[in-house]
């Protein structure tokens, strides 16, 4: 595959290594957006971390969802910070029906 | 006339905020417009080294508000032939000199009698930014495409909205194009995401900048500079212009050698 990759580019061994290497902006983006979700709500982490556990129990009372994907982002839309979550739904067929009492 | 306040900040400092507010200031001079600059990073002055204006001085910003002075005694003008002005922050003295509303009041003055009013603001979020900020009406945040000066810019957008000053504007200074194109910096659709504000202006790293500083003759004067050109389009934009961000090509890179080859250089582009 590497060399497959080498011959079609015409890349040499150094640059292929770069080009497939995880570039380092994106490490910052992914670290900038955990930092700016904990700056806006002045949230510490461990309380950030607390807070994505109970959301997810509560959730997971209701349909099944996939515990690993679990997406927290704070938004500024003009005058309001709004908390957006993206959970992902494993199994829609799964979905357990709410309890009652 | 009722001018203009905008407040120049970043949170962070050495981002370039001094810089920002001497180029934006003399472009939007050059451009015809009447206009002050005041610095109010009070015991840590520098607009009037990077405006080469130093040896001017005789009174500051806190002598006119101590009613030491009266307010066109503490204007400096620029050597040049548009009407620049500055106001330079006291050395001597410290942040807590000054109370935020006698900041307003001072510029509301100066409103009557300019376009714009740009205002340096110190680095931080304590009380030197809360005089600054209170005295604008419009904000341009300076930020750098690192981390922590990212990190910095989104907390001061926060702290403008809750002080009632809406949609700020963001430069992103000293962009690197060659580390850019291999991902190694944050371009300007990255920043977008990240804080979610207008972008006003790009600003490429630029040693002419270093070497402007070194004289004390802003990077607008300097016809080739690149970073002079964008310093020059965002006067623009804040006037009013409607002109694109220009990509930032690496300086090597086939396009710039093409557009040098068809007369498309920077400068050029900064006029249309």
């Amino acid at each position: 595959m590497r060399e497959i990759l080498r011959w079609l580019f015409n890349l040499s061994g150094k640059e292929l290594d770069e080009a497939t290497a995880a570039m380092s902006k994106d490490t910052a983006k992914q670290r900038l957006k955990l930092v700016l979700i904990q700056d806006r709500l002045e949230l510490a982490p461990e309380k950030l971390e607390d807070m994505k556990k109970e959301i997810w129990e509560v959730v997971s009372k209701y349909m099944v969802v996939d515990d690993d994907f679990m997406e927290f982002e704070v938004r500024r839309v003009d005058d309001l910070t709004v908390l957006v979550s993206n959970i992902e739904v494993k199994d829609l067929s799964d979905l357990t029906p709410a309890p009652t009492g | 006339m009722t001018g203009r306040t905008i407040v120049i900040t970043s949170g962070k400092g050495g981002v370039g905020k001094t810089t920002a507010t001497a180029n934006i200031g003399t472009a939007l001079a050059m451009r015809g417009n009447r206009v002050v600059v005041v610095d109010t990073d009070i015991g840590l002055r520098n607009l009037d080294v990077i405006m080469g204006l130093e040896n001017r001085i005789v009174y500051d910003l806190v002598n006119v508000i101590e009613g030491v002075c009266k307010l066109n005694q503490a204007m400096i003008s620029d050597k040049h032939d548009y009407e620049l002005y500055l106001i330079p922050a006291a050395q001597t003295r410290d942040k807590n000199s000054i109370e935020p509303e006698q900041l307003r009041e001072m510029c509301v003055e100066l409103e009557k009698e300019f376009d714009y009013v740009l205002i340096d603001c110190p680095a931080g979020i304590e009380q030197g930014f809360k005089n600054a900020t209170a005295a604008a009406q419009e904000a341009i945040i300076v930020t750098t495409p690192e981390v922590s000066a990212i990190r910095d810019a989104d907390r001061i957008i926060g702290l403008l909205e809750s002080s009632g000053l809406h949609n700020p504007k963001l430069i992103i200074n000293r962009i690197a194009p060659e580390m850019v194109k291999r991902g190694d910096m944050m371009d300007q659709k990255d920043v977008e995401s990240l804080l979610a504000v207008e972008v006003i202006g790009l600003v490429p790293a630029d040693e002419q900048t270093v070497v402007a500083a070194n004289r004390g003759i802003p990077v607008v004067h300097n016809a080739k500079s690149s970073a002079g050109g964008a310093f020059m389009r965002i006067a623009a934009r804040v006037d009013g212009e409607d002109i694109p961000l220009m990509d930032l090509e690496p300086k090597n890179g086939l396009l710039s050698r093409f557009k040098g080859m068809v007369g498309m250089s920077g400068r050029a582009y900064s006029h249309a």
